[in-house]
């Protein structure tokens, strides 16, 4: 009979029961915890906004290698729902586009990590675990250093959102339910809906469910059947419904999918989502066995005693007792103390090196070049960054003035030791500015198999397809271009100008690419730098970036003949003054080989001379020991060639 | 009791109304915005104006044999338009009208299947209209807007195509993989299936595959994998064992007792400047093959010679013979590319087998490149052992990425009765 009555009634009896006071307390409790909670996540978006700038992670450097690409339409759409988990992956994907705007990234995460922490509060809550409700909060702030460390984990963080929020569901559903059959078919319902949507993160939901019947409702026979269909619903739909593997049955979505621990890239950081998932069914789990047991310890002992305790007159438990009678003192301190804790675990996880390793191929893509040569002084020594460096001062026309103010390789340049033989990803702008754009084709098709179709890739190989004359190809790129969410527009006005103008013969751009391809082939397996330089100068003797990263490269492998050779190009271009770091290749030329130099139009600066006259003077006063000179050559010379030609690595590396 | 209950069912009373109301604004507004997604199709022409040529559309099946059981041919029609107006027909059954305000034209299956096998051997006509944007003024001085295009013709053939087609899945990468597979294609519709995915096996790499006499229940698939190794999987019905060898392009005997595979040290490379980036060269290759009854792998001298490539093997259907290509090796650093890879040519070649006796005749010269000019690669002998099909390029071995690669065929019975494997060029290659 009791069963029948519908719910409110017991609702108000209970409101009934309880006194004005306390209702007022509780809301003010209730504003309390709101504000805390907002002031919270208005600093976690802040923080994503400013600091971590989620499009870095868009962007991805080559570093993130499972972010999804996401296109409109059906064709899309329909294979994401032939396996478990598919539909969460596609919201997952779409969500994650969101990052191409820092501020609506950092709004979806926000979201997502404020929907967490509600659900951990509710089930704390259901579990009668009001007291550790600031748990609610770890989940987020392992999600900050997540994002502080770029680590991509959006698609499983979802699906334990999703599975949380089912959880929830779950709970508020059986909550007045008192026979089993109704809790056993809504949690069949629940977990086939789950399974279907999130895949693998399922069995997180059966074991919270699990845990929740057997600890805080105390129905064995329930948990241990919640338990059996954990192994029966993967295996029965996954395998034999939706015909996956049987490890993707039981993994899929989940943070141990092969998917992810298979990819050394995509391992980045997986303890935390470990933690992410293991943090709730764990909580519940020990706090649930500490309240039995605290139960059954409270009825053995007296309970005057702990009255007799707070009588005492020591000045902390005073200090105690206000703090916990006191509500504004509480929010404030635990407040505090949580900002606190946020704080310090965001400032200890920050890794600035990566940081700038993310802005700088950032701004490199885009071709922001002062803001990459502002960023780059962080990690100037990282070889990505220095490679890029080099570009963005080339692009600035400062290449020849200013690139031995930063650290410098011979490798650097073109990326080119074996240990990069697999970074196609920062290296086809390169080979696309030179003009040698099949290079550039090449690296971008192994990045499209190792990124995914991104859109950055479809849109660079796009555009080499429309500089080949290959429109059949490039409209297959540009096709799907046309179906993301932001690159739409530009592929749609090249699908237009095709139609048009399939030469592109107006396109300024393409036409100014076109001057610079190679036209003489030859056989490679990676750039043959010197030749390949040569061979673009050659075919257009206009290729200022093939001069100067000939240059470039003479003067980074010491091979100051070659460099003296090839600086008659120098008249094809309109210097305004000798670049210096040439000035001083070419002194040095000279003083070693006591050949004269004609620099015809760039007379030769006396500055220059003695600099590096002092240069040598100082060298010899140290009776030529390089180690011991060091310090006071770098003081006075280390942003000169002079510098590097002593003491950078031997430039034998080809 | 009763006067407090009295109140609480008139009010559970008024919301169910209200539901069902609800749900019927509901429903009606779904149809509402249905019927404006979707409007009525159904458009009739009765005049237009006649333009003395086919529309353009893509892909083109103007003259081509179409089985009667393939699939709807859709394709999107190339011309500028407001409105775009098809009417397939043949000799019987209704014919098939469809009316897309886009151009891509999407042909409903179970009328073409019916209009397709009622008319086996008859030609299928497509007669194509563009509406345009403005009306244009006939000679009566009425304004048309739509415009007729000269009829599309194709012939349906008598016979159905076999209905899968077995491929690989793979994005044009150049060195790295991630997702591939190997997938049949159900040609009478479009729906596909993974046979191989290499999902299944933590992204290995999943290549040849081979069935022996278009049989399902019999086929070699090669796979390469850091976690399980390199193999080939042999497929007998259920079965699936694991060969401890790996096979390159195969080719089963017609008995199935007897597979032959070409050993391939394949290198790619790329050009600096051609229209195709990628290039591959084999710095060595020799034919072998595997024995089923005693499941050894062999090979004989005339097949692994070792100053010469061996590669492309293809059984004739009596199984007498094993075709294959064959090129001078003139290299003796088998680990760089040679200077003169753009000269390498292949030969087409053929030795006698006797598979009762596991014996080997002597190697014949089928078709010299020297004579042709060009490497001669990938022959296919047609089931009835008459016509062998086969691909010439420039130079090389994989004529996949070669531009001058067409298709030539060569009547193998004619041959016989000549002495002379004369052969030409099919008029289907592009220009």
């Amino acid at each position: 009979m009791s069963n029948s009555l519908p719910k409110s009634s017991g609702r108000m009896s209970i409101s009934q029961s309880c006194s004005q006071d306390v209702i007022k307390q509780y809301s003010r409790l209730g504003l309390g915890r709101l504000l805390q909670s907002f002031l919270f996540f208005i600093l976690f978006y802040l923080y994503l906004l400013l600091y971590v700038d989620l499009r870095l992670m868009y962007h991805g450097a080559g570093i993130i290698t499972n972010f999804p690409v996401f296109y409109k339409g059906w064709t899309f759409f329909l294979p994401f729902l032939s396996y478990p988990g598919g539909p969460l992956e596609y919201l997952s994907a779409f969500l994650s586009q969101f990052f191409y705007y820092s501020w609506a990234g950092a709004l979806v995460v926000t979201v997502q990590a404020w929907l967490l922490s509600i659900c951990i509060d509710y089930l704390l809550k259901a579990a009668n675990l009001s007291r550790i409700r600031w748990i609610c909060f770890i989940l987020p702030i392992l999600l900050l250093v997540l994002y502080t460390r770029y680590a991509y984990h959006f698609a499983t963080t979802m699906a334990l959102l999703i599975t949380l929020l089912i959880a929830c569901l779950y709970i508020k559903m059986t909550l007045s339910w008192t026979t089993t059959l109704s809790c056993l078919s809504t949690f069949l319902f629940l977990s086939l809906i789950l399974y279907c949507l999130a895949g693998g993160a399922f069995l997180l939901f059966a074991v919270i469910c699990a845990i929740y019947e057997l600890i805080f409702r105390s129905r064995w026979k329930m948990s241990l059947f919640i338990l059996l269909s954990a192994a029966v619903i993967p295996y029965v739909l996954g395998l034999l419904v939706f015909r996956v593997s049987i490890v993707d049955a039981f993994c899929n979505s989940l943070p141990f999918s092969w998917k992810i621990l298979y990819y050394e890239a995509r391992k980045r950081e997986v303890t935390i989502v470990y933690l992410l998932y293991l943090l709730l069914p764990l909580t519940l789990f020990v706090f649930g066995l500490l309240q039995i047991l605290w139960r059954r310890f409270h009825f053995v002992k007296n309970r005057p005693k702990k009255k007799h305790r707070n009588k005492s007159p020591n000045l902390l438990l005073k200090m105690f007792f206000r703090y916990r009678h006191s509500p504004k003192l509480k929010w404030a301190v635990e407040s505090l103390l949580l900002l606190v804790i946020a704080g310090s675990v965001v400032f200890f996880s920050r890794n600035e090196n990566l940081r700038t390793r993310f802005k700088v191929d950032y701004y490199a893509y885009h071709k922001m070049w002062p803001e990459l040569l502002t960023s780059a002084p962080h990690n100037p020594d990282n070889p990505f960054i220095a490679h890029a460096v080099n570009r963005a001062l080339y692009h600035v026309g400062r290449l020849g003035y200013d690139m031995f103010s930063w650290p410098q390789n011979p490798d650097h340049l073109f990326l080119s030791d074996k240990k990069y033989k697999w970074m196609h990803w920062q290296i086809f702008d390169v080979f696309l500015d030179l003009g040698v754009v099949n290079m550039a084709e090449n690296a971008l098709t192994e990045c499209l198999e190792g990124l995914g179709s991104r859109p950055m890739i479809l849109q660079r190989l796009a555009l080499i397809n429309m500089v080949k004359g290959n429109s059949g190809s490039a409209k297959i790129y540009l096709g799907s271009l046309s179906k993301t969410l932001f690159h739409a527009e530009w592929a749609n006005k090249y699908i237009d100008r095709l139609e048009t103008d399939p030469g592109l013969s107006t396109d300024k751009y393409i036409q100014h690419l076109r001057s610079l391809c190679l036209d003489k082939d030859c056989p490679m397996y990676s750039l043959l730098k010197e030749k390949t330089l040569l061979q673009l100068l050659e075919k257009n003797s206009q290729n200022r970036m093939a001069f100067e990263y000939l240059m470039a490269y003479y003067m980074l492998n010491k091979n100051l003949s070659k460099f003296a050779q090839n600086l008659e190009h120098l008249h094809d271009f309109d210097y305004p003054e000798l670049p210096t770091h040439y000035e001083e290749a070419a002194l040095i030329y000279v003083y070693q080989t006591r050949k004269p130099l004609n620099l015809s139009r760039y007379p030769p600066s006396l500055q220059k001379r003695r600099q590096v006259e002092d240069f040598s003077r100082l060298l010899i006063s140290y009776d030529r020991n390089k180690q011991a000179a060091y310090k006071e050559l770098s003081k006075k010379f280390r942003n000169t060639y002079f510098f590097y030609l002593i003491f950078a690595p031997s430039g034998t590396k080809r | 009791m009763t006067r407090s209950q009295k109140p609480k069912k008139a009010k559970i009373y008024k919301s169910k109304k209200a539901k069902f109301i609800y749900a019927l604004i509901t429903c009606a507004l779904i149809i509402y915005v249905l019927l404006c997604v979707f409007p009525d199709n159904e458009v009739s022409i009765t005049q237009y104006n006649v333009i003395n040529q086919p529309a353009k559309i893509q892909p083109d099946c103007t003259g081509t044999i179409i089985p009667p059981n393939i699939a709807p041919l859709n394709f999107i029609i190339k011309q500028k338009g407001a409105g775009y107006f098809v009417r397939i027909y043949s000799e019987k059954g209704n014919p098939i009208e469809i009316f897309s305000k886009k151009p891509t034209i999407v042909i409903p299956k179970r009328p073409w299947h019916e209009l397709l096998d009622l008319n086996r051997g008859q030609q299928l006509n497509m007669d194509v209209y563009v509406e345009s944007g403005t009306a244009a003024s006939s000679s009566k001085g009425e304004n048309i807007r739509w415009s007729r295009f000269q009829p599309i013709t194709a012939r349906i053939a008598h016979e159905d195509i076999d209905t899968f087609l077995v491929y690989r899945k793979i994005r044009p990468g150049h060195v790295t993989w991630r997702d591939m597979g190997i997938y049949q294609r159900n040609l009478s519709s479009f729906s596909e299936t993974a046979i191989l995915d290499n999902g299944y096996f933590k992204h290995g790499c999943v290549n040849c595959h081979t069935f022996c006499g278009n049989n399902p229940e019999k086929m070699l698939i090669g796979i390469r994998s850091a976690v399980y190794g390199s193999s080939a999987l042999l497929v007998e019905g259920d079965k699936v064992r694991k060969i401890g060898t790996k096979f390159g392009y195969t080719s089963w005997h017609p008995s199935g007792r007897v597979a032959a595979f070409s050993v391939n040290k394949v290198r790619q490379l790329f050009h600096s400047a051609a229209s195709e980036v990628r290039d591959v060269i084999d710095f060595d290759s020799v034919m072998a093959y595997y024995n089923l009854d005693s499941k050894t792998v062999k090979t004989t001298p005339n097949l692994a010679r070792k100053d010469q490539l061996e590669t492309y093997p293809a059984w004739s259907p009596d199984g007498r013979y094993l075709y294959f290509c064959s090129a001078p090796m003139t290299w003796s650093d088998k680990t760089v590319v040679p200077e003169s890879y753009d000269q390498i040519k292949y030969d087409l070649v053929r030795a006698s087998y006797n598979i009762d006796r596991n014996q080997w005749g002597q190697l014949e010269s089928v078709l010299s490149a020297e004579d042709t000019s060009l490497s001669i690669l990938l022959p296919r002998i047609s089931p009835d052992g008459r016509w062998l099909l086969f691909c010439m390029c420039d130079y090389g071995c994989f004529p996949v990425y070669r531009q001058s690669s067409d298709l030539y065929m060569m009547d193998l019975e004619a041959a016989k009765q000549t002495g002379d494997f004369a052969y030409e060029r099919l008029d289907i290659n592009s220009s």
